[in-house]
């Protein structure tokens, strides 16, 4: 069976936590039965690229290498888009996650501004 | 009030008395009751999922109609927002493979009810969760309360009056009859604080389970439930088996200081553990874990095991229910997947998997083609067609089990041992099928593999007076001291006559024990010791001074069985051995284990000791 590889690195502040875990799970699940692999190689432990909480458990943080590994029919092609994943930060909803806080203060105020008019 | 210990720990609470009496004392594992168990659980998913999908939708509703009036809600904006995701990521754990397998494998592997088997992964998925290193990842992993929650609620639908009934037993010590397994499945749901039994043996499923939950219990104490009532003070010390009812408050205050020392000490155990083990005089001890099912890297590493010494595959096959034979087939891939990930997980370490071990007390596979069912368990008794017995009648689940086996040895510490070993024969035979089926795996995929250790299980007296035989045969043994002491005395665990001379204490296994390690002087295989006598904190000098050392332990035993290594000469352990060996008594022998024991090591956990008297 062919294999393709390839070395990523995790680059959103909060690591490989629940958001980007389920866009690789849904970008696996779409490729089936093809299968993906990620290793972990500063934690050395290995997760299931269909199964969230395997790659949970991964517990890859920020600047983790991880090695991707598919294999089955359409190998290339899910390596390339998982891969695409982790480049574009997981189509980053995270950076305006990471200010959350700072987003409920903008519209409050927003809202307050509206109700004064 | 005496009784036996079932497991350790000491607490000082109230007593609940719960009148329901076990139908069955003993009961065996059922599989039509787990594949219902089984069914329940999908039903309870499915459920779950319908709901998280309707949660979604109302909170996508939600957000079309905050956007068309985009004044109203302002304070709920921000979890609105995130909800349909939140809720999605929601569905993809409860339908997640991982996690299903592991309950899968609790229903059929470990015959747990569908709710205990929710609760057991959960909490398996937090030790996982609790153990990571990265800080920002541990809290923004899922919310697995809630999903825990949804599923947990779907499952008690149909269960609820049930659980009503127990829930008054929360935070008491539980008086019963003769618990039943799932007597004490549903004492640990509900949180007892300790259990004391009139009835039940220290080998029974019951206390097994209590073990493994780790509820302080006592069997044995007979006049318990007509002599207690509830709300009663009780103090249940479950070193030594000690029921204490109304105490006075001087042995209230003496307990607490105990408890309050042993706590302590466990804490110093846990962070001691990771160390390896040598004796004061440096003899290296080697200390495995036993496993039920697939082990986890991080629950691994924080055992303070060095290789796993005994991982029982039953768990595996109990999944296989369908009336298929070629049900199986489709297993191979999993099974290699399990083997595989475990192997890794455990590197460098030795990752020992003893083959199915089914018949006399163990259930048979579902499906198997020689249509053993639970009726033969019970007609064939212990010296049926078991362990390595039965996989070569049947050899399709061999064959299954050591190709998945070879072709998951990509890390190369792959061992696998053959159960029920009684003539060199039968490992010449089951490794000459592994050899043949190495040959059939496609060069290209065998390059990556290294091919496994082979070993034999030491647990009839034929495998004791043969070891040298089997020795050459084997890269390395294991005792399995429960069946040991079951042939040696010819006492079946599960027939309540007999049970009471059950004792792995006996002379008689001692002395075989002895033998066995005085062969192994001769060969060059590493004998470990597996089953119950390697956990039991009171063996383990007698075990060094009789020549072991390796033991497979439960991983909960392990921090202490450590210590107690760390506490002990070698040498002086070899003298005190050649002293009990004279001895003809199991009970004096037992005695003096448990004097020398309290003398050294007393203080470890059982003993607040001097300082504490003195204060």
């Amino acid at each position: 069976m062919i294999e393709y590889k390839t070395r990523v690195r995790v680059m959103n502040p909060m690591g490989l936590h629940a958001r980007p875990g389920v866009s690789i799970v849904r970008c696996a699940q779409a490729h089936r039965p093809t299968e993906l692999e990620l290793r972990c190689l500063s934690t050395n432990s290995k997760a299931l690229g269909h199964s969230l909480l395997s790659i949970l458990s991964l517990g890859a943080g920020r600047d983790s290498e991880i090695e991707l590994i598919t294999r089955g029919p359409r190998a290339d092609e899910l390596l390339k888009a998982v891969k695409h994943l982790f480049e574009t930060g997981f189509a980053s909803t995270e950076g305006a996650n990471e200010n959350d806080n700072e987003e409920i203060v903008a519209r409050t105020s927003h809202y307050q501004r509206a109700g004064d008019r | 009030m005496q009784g036996h210990p079932i497991t350790n720990g000491l607490v000082i609470g109230r007593i609940a008395k719960t009148t329901r009496q076990a139908s069955h004392p003993h009961t065996p594992l059922i599989i039509h009751a787990s594949d219902s168990e089984w069914q329940k659980y999908n039903e309870a998913q499915k459920k779950a999922l319908q709901q998280i999908e309707e949660l979604r939708r109302d909170a996508i509703e939600i957000q079309k109609n905050k956007r068309q009036s985009a004044n109203q809600h302002a304070k709920d904006d921000s979890s609105a927002d995130a909800m349909p995701e939140v809720m999605s990521s929601y569905s993809l754990l409860l339908t997640d493979e991982v996690l299903t397998d592991r309950i899968r494998g609790l229903v059929f592997g470990q015959s747990l009810d569908a709710t205990s088997a929710v609760l057991q992964a959960f909490r398996d998925v937090r030790a996982v969760v609790e153990a990571m290193e990265d800080q920002h990842i541990r809290e923004k992993v899922l919310d697995l309360d809630a999903c825990e929650e949804i599923l947990l609620s779907s499952l008690s639908d149909a269960e609820s009056i049930q659980s009503h009934h127990w829930a008054h037993l929360k935070g008491r010590v539980v008086v019963v009859q003769h618990p039943s397994p799932n007597d004490i499945i549903r004492f640990h749901q509900v949180g007892v604080a300790g259990i004391i039994a009139e009835a039940g043996s220290h080998l029974s499923h019951a206390a097994i389970l209590a073990r493994s939950f780790n509820i302080p219990t006592v069997f044995g104490a007979a006049g318990i439930v007509r002599t207690s009532s509830n709300g009663q003070m009780v103090i249940l010390d479950a070193h030594d088996g000690k029921v204490t009812v109304n105490p006075s408050r001087s042995e209230q205050r003496k307990a607490e200081a105990r408890r309050a020392v042993e706590l302590m000490m466990q804490q110093k155990l846990k962070s001691s553990a990771q160390s390896i083990a040598r004796t004061i005089d440096g003899q290296r001890v080697i200390i495995f874990a036993n496993a039920n099912g697939p082990v986890d890297s991080r629950m691994f590493k924080s055992s303070g095991a060095e290789g796993i010494g005994l991982l029982r595959t039953e768990f595996l096959h109990l999944n296989e229910h369908s009336s298929e034979p070629s049900a199986f087939i489709g297993a191979e891939e999993q099974l290699k997947v399990f083997f595989q990930l475990t192997a890794e997980n455990v590197s460098p370490g030795w990752a020992t998997f003893r083959l199915l071990d089914c018949g006399g007390d163990k259930p048979y596979p579902p499906d198997n083609a020689l249509g053993m069912n639970e009726k033969q368990n019970v007609s064939e008794g212990v010296f049926g067609l078991r362990g390595i017995r039965f996989l070569l009648a049947e050899q399709k689940i061999l064959e299954l089990q050591l190709r998945s086996l070879l072709r998951a040895n990509i890390a190369g510490n792959v061992r696998i041992l053959v159960p029920y070993v009684t003539d060199v024969t039968e490992m010449r035979r089951v490794k000459a099928i592994a050899h043949s089926l190495w040959l059939d795996i496609p060069e290209d995929e065998r390059t990556a593999l290294h091919y496994p250790k082979f070993g034999a299980m030491i647990e009839t007296p034929a495998a004791v007076q043969m070891t040298d035989h089997l020795a050459s045969e084997c890269d390395f043994m294991s005792i399995g001291s429960n069946d040991l002491t079951q042939h040696y005395l010819c006492v079946e665990r599960d027939n309540s006559n007999t049970q009471n001379l059950y004792n792995a204490f006996h002379p008689a296994l001692l002395r075989c024990i002895h033998s066995i390690f005085e062969q192994q002087k001769f060969l060059d295989v590493g004998i470990s010791l597996c089953g119950e006598l390697a956990s039991d904190p009171i063996a383990t000098e007698l075990l060094i001074g009789l020549g072991c050392v390796q033991l497979s332990c439960r991983t909960s035993a392990i921090p202490l069985i450590k210590e107690i290594i760390r506490k002990t000469d070698a040498d002086e352990a070899r003298r005190f051995a050649e002293g009990l060996l004279r001895l003809g008594d199991a009970e004096e022998i037992q005695l003096r284990l448990k004097q020398r024991y309290d003398e050294l090591h007393g203080r470890l956990l059982t003993r607040s000791g001097s300082r504490n008297r003195a204060s």
